[in-house]
């Protein structure tokens, strides 16, 4: 059975090439992206069943960024951030976002989370450009999904 | 030393009796006076620098004083620069304002007025300077805190780096290497955490709490591994009312760090005594009635010497640690309007006294 797929954006490629090559190993399928925008023309175009992002992009605010992604009502969205601001987190949280993790983290430590977002996730295995959120969303259990 | 801590002045001056008057009142006052009868003798006291101020009369054997305070305005714009004089022509006046003179007096003059200008002006340069060096130190500490958010992002890349590795090594001897440097990984994560929440400026965002919530928050998140989940908690609360309005994020930080160190220090069954009681004593001008909190435990306690120092920045007695942990404590005491102090040594292991006002205000 294939694992979930992740779509990650991070300004940082060395950050995001490392996660990917990790996750890959542990036979997860991925898309790196480096900006906003690029994440976000994915987030449009390939379904994932979860997105990890930072919120100190280049470009967009990351919360703008998390606002978007949220609208797209899709999957979840975990952001990975080197801010520790609470106010920030709970800004975070209060837009949509499934989990705050502040860096850096273990790999295994994010892969659980990954994990605890995609089964507790309200979001089914739509199909591209189905919404909205709170219809028809079935509770539990990953999201196999290919894409 | 400070220039400021024991003023010096320069007395210019060609009648000697004034001079030696000067002096006499200038260093019963404190300043360290040095005096010249001439533009030339001036010149010879070396660098305009030292000075705090330098007192000049305007008309001296060998010119007047306008050249002095060309000389010293080009070389130091911080002295401070009184001027005596016989006569003040509009000229002389001009000239005073166009290079700052902090005061001017006609003779004769009254000592004590001059005492007194002199005594503002080393006020002003006093709190000029407080201000300049809380001002660096806020940049500093903006400065601090950047970098030890920033480098979140490549101690992410040597932890995913390191984690990628152990996909791959199986080696005994190459697994203990990766290990060890996951491991420094972590110890300069938390000692950039501890910097950072020491450098960055503490904004409050007051609760209404119950006090003993927020220890047994932060006693819940303590890590108790190291000593086999055998330390205990004991609360003694008589009945106080703990009912405080404070930042409980930050105050569980506080019992957090205490805890830390009381666990590290006690090596067989650590057992921890919270101790409370109601304090009527104002802290740090506050009016607001406080609660006293003791924090015991059954360590070997602080060294008398060691006492002075528990709340200076990166003094530590652990191996591991940046010694920032109860600076953090103190600071973030005091900006709720409290304060905090190690036990005169009446109970066996170490004692933290905290005195928090119910109803803190910020104190910046």
């Amino acid at each position: 059975m294939a694992k979930s797929s992740i779509l990650l954006v991070d300004d940082d490629r060395d950050m995001v090439d490392s996660f990917s090559r990790w996750f890959k190993r542990k036979g997860y399928r991925t898309t790196s992206t480096y900006h906003p925008m690029q994440c976000l023309i994915a987030a449009a175009n390939q379904k994932f069943d979860v997105a990890v992002i930072d919120i100190g992009l280049p470009d967009m605010n990351g919360l703008e960024l998390l606002g978007e992604l949220i609208q797209l009502e899709r999957f979840p969205v975990l952001v990975l951030s080197g801010i520790s601001d609470p106010k920030i987190q709970s800004n975070a949280i209060e837009l949509g976002a499934d989990r705050f993790l502040v860096k850096p983290v273990s790999m295994e430590l994010l892969e659980r989370a990954i994990g605890d977002a995609i089964s507790q996730s309200h979001f089914s295995s739509l199909p591209v450009g189905v919404g909205p959120r709170h219809s028809g969303s079935q509770h539990g259990g990953p999201t196999n999904g290919q894409t | 030393m400070d220039k400021l801590d024991v003023p010096q002045v320069l007395v210019v001056e060609d009648d000697p009796d004034i001079c030696e008057n000067l002096q006499q009142i200038l260093e019963l006052d404190g300043y360290s006076v040095d005096t010249a009868g001439s533009i030339a003798e001036a010149r010879q006291n070396g660098s305009w620098a030292r000075y705090f101020a330098v007192i000049l009369d305007r008309q001296l054997p060998d010119g007047t004083s306008d050249e002095l305070m060309r000389e010293i305005r080009a070389n130091n714009a911080d002295t401070a620069i009184i001027v005596i004089t016989g006569l003040a022509d509009v000229d002389s006046t001009v000239n005073a304002l166009r290079h700052r003179v902090g005061d001017f007096f006609l003779k004769p003059f009254n000592p004590d007025i001059l005492r007194s200008s002199l005594a503002q002006l080393l006020r002003a340069k006093r709190a000029e300077k407080r201000a300049s060096e809380a001002e660096r130190l806020a940049i500093i500490g903006q400065m601090i805190a950047g970098i030890a958010h920033e480098s979140r992002n490549a101690i992410q890349r040597i932890q995913s780096g390191i984690d990628l590795l152990k996909l791959d090594v199986h080696d005994q001897n190459l697994v203990s290497q990766i290990d060890k440097i996951e491991e420094a990984n972590i110890s300069l994560k938390s000692m950039l955490d501890e910097i950072r929440d020491y450098a960055a400026p503490i904004n409050l965002e007051h609760r209404e709490v119950d006090l003993s919530s927020v220890w047994r928050h932060a006693w819940a998140n303590v890590n108790c591994n190291g000593n086999n989940g055998k330390a205990k908690l004991q609360e003694s609360t008589n009945n106080c009312n703990l009912q405080c309005s404070v930042d409980d994020f930050r105050l569980e930080q506080v019992f957090r760090n205490i805890f830390e160190n009381s666990l590290a220090a006690c090596e067989n069954a650590p057992v921890i005594q919270i101790e409370c009681a109601d304090s009527g004593q104002s802290c740090n001008g506050s009016s607001s009635e406080a609660v006293k909190i003791a924090i015991r435990d059954n360590g070997p306690g602080f060294a008398i010497d060691h006492r002075q120092k528990v709340f200076e920045p990166f003094f530590t007695t652990r191996q591991r640690g940046t010694g920032l942990g109860m600076s953090i404590v103190k600071r973030t005491i005091e900006a709720h309007g409290g304060s905090v102090a190690i036990g005169n040594g009446d109970s066996p292991g170490a004692e933290v006294i905290i005195t928090m006002p119910r109803r803190a205000s910020q104190v910046q």
